[in-house]
C-alpha cells in the first residue's frame, strides 16, 4: 500500500479512536480483549480503507466496520478472563452535573446494557452515540420502522431488568 | 426510565477522558498484524477439507484391496476414471462458488448483510461435503458391484446383494460420523454468528 495512504489512514485513526475504544469497551470485559478487539478493527479498517471514498465521514464509515468487527468477526480469545474494570474505570469519573446517587443508576444501568445481547448492544451503543434511526438501520441493515420498534422493546427491556417488581 | 437512559448518554458522551489515547506509533505496528478473524478462520477450514476430499478421492481411485481379488478389469478402471473426473468437475464448481461468494464478503457492509455472506459462504462448503459424501456412497455400490463382477469364482458362494448394502452401510456410517465431528466443529465456530443473525432476522420478521 502506498505511503501516503497509510499516513492518511493513521492520521484518521488516530483522531478518531474513541469510536474503536467505546466499541471495545462495550463488548470486552477486560483489558487483553480490549486490546485483541482493537487490533482487529484497525486491521479490518485499513484493509477496507483503500475503498473508502470519503464521501461518507471517516466516523461514519468506522461505526459500521468496528460493529461488524465486534458483532461478527471477532473471535474471543481464550486467554482472557472476564472482569469489570472498564465499568469501574468508567464511572470513576464524576460528572458535576450528577450526584453520587445518579452516578450509581448510571453504573447499574451501564451493566444492564452489558447484559443485552451483541445485537441490541449495537442498537443502544449507536443510541447513546446520537445516531438517528436511519443511519442506524443502514448500519444493522433492518429498517428504519424495525430500528425503531426494537430500541423501544431494548428501552423496556432495560426498566425491566433495572426495575425487576 | 427514559430520563435515565438520556442522563448516560449524556455520561456516555463525557466519557473520553477515561478512553485509552493511542499514538500514531501504537497505531503503525497494528497495520502490518495479521487478521485472526472468524471468515479468515472459515476459509482455511474450508480449504482443509477441500483438500481432505481432493485426498480421499485419489486414495479411493488407487486403494488395492489385494489377495486374490481381480482389480484392474477394463470396467472398474473406466468406472475411477469416470468418478474422479465427475469428483474434480464437482470440486472445481464449489471452489469457484465458494470464491466468488468469499470474496463478496466486505466489513463495510451492514451487518445483516456481512453475516448472510458469511453463513453462504459456509454453505457452500457444506453443500460441497454433502455432494462428496453422496458420491462416495454411490462410488462404494458401483465399485463393489464391479469388483464381484470381476470376481466370479470369489464371490460364487456369497449373497452379493449382501456384500453391496454392508459396504454401502460402512460407507455411509463413516461418512456420519465425519458428519458428526464436522457439524460439532462449526457448530462451535459459528455459534455466535448464528445466533446473531438469528436475532437480526427476528428483528425484520
Amino acid at each position: 500500500m502506498d505511503k501516503n495512504l497509510q499516513e492518511q489512514f493513521v492520521t484518521l485513526l488516530e483522531e478518531n479512536q474513541n469510536i474503536v475504544h467505546k466499541v471495545c469497551r462495550l463488548y470486552t470485559n477486560n483489558r487483553d480483549q480490549h486490546n485483541d478487539l482493537f487490533q482487529e478493527v484497525t486491521i479490518q479498517l485499513w484493509r477496507a480503507f483503500p475503498k473508502f471514498r470519503g464521501d461518507a465521514k471517516f466516523s461514519t464509515w468506522m461505526y459500521r466496520v468496528a460493529l461488524n468487527t465486534a458483532i461478527t468477526l471477532y473471535r474471543k480469545s481464550k486467554r482472557t478472563v472476564q472482569t469489570q474494570d472498564f465499568d469501574n474505570v468508567m464511572f470513576r469519573i464524576s460528572s458535576e452535573e450528577y450526584d453520587d446517587t445518579i452516578e450509581q443508576q448510571l453504573k447499574v444501568m451501564y451493566t444492564a446494557i452489558k447484559d443485552l445481547n451483541d445485537i441490541e448492544k449495537a442498537l443502544v451503543f449507536l443510541y447513546l452515540e446520537d445516531k438517528n434511526y436511519k443511519e442506524i438501520s443502514e448500519t444493522m441493515g433492518i429498517t428504519e420502522v424495525n430500528a425503531r420498534v426494537k430500541m423501544n422493546r431494548v428501552k423496556g427491556k432495560l426498566k425491566k431488568i433495572l426495575n425487576p417488581s | 426510565m427514559v430520563d435515565e437512559l438520556e442522563l448516560l448518554k449524556k455520561q456516555w458522551q463525557n466519557q473520553d477522558a477515561t478512553l485509552p489515547k493511542l499514538s500514531r506509533e501504537d497505531i503503525y505496528p497494528m497495520l502490518l498484524k495479521k487478521s485472526s478473524s472468524i471468515v479468515k478462520l472459515i476459509f482455511i477450514i474450508s480449504m482443509i477439507e477441500f483438500a481432505f476430499w481432493i485426498l480421499i478421492s485419489t486414495l479411493f481411485r488407487d486403494f488395492k484391496f489385494g489377495g486374490e481379488l481381480t482389480l484392474e478389469s477394463a470396467s472398474l478402471q473406466r468406472f475411477e476414471t469416470t468418478f474422479l473426473i465427475v469428483h474434480l468437475f464437482i470440486l472445481l464448481f464449489f471452489i469457484i462458488k465458494f470464491y466468488i461468494n468469499f470474496k463478496k464478503i466486505t466489513s463495510t457492509d451492514s451487518a445483516r448483510h456481512l453475516m448472510k455472506k458469511i453463513l453462504k459462504v459456509r454453505k457452500t462448503v457444506t453443500y460441497y461435503i454433502y455432494t462428496s459424501m453422496t458420491l462416495f456412497v454411490i462410488a462404494s455400490i458401483f465399485t463393489t458391484t464391479l469388483i464381484i463382477d470381476s470376481n466370479p469364482q470369489v464371490f460364487a458362494e456369497t449373497n452379493k446383494a449382501m456384500v453391496v448394502i454392508i459396504t454401502a452401510l460402512v460407507i455411509f456410517m463413516i461418512s456420519c460420523a465425519f458428519w458428526f465431528v464436522y457439524s460439532k466443529v462449526y457448530g462451535i465456530l459459528t455459534k455466535r454468528l448464528d445466533r446473531n443473525y438469528k436475532d437480526l432476522k427476528k428483528i425484520e420478521s
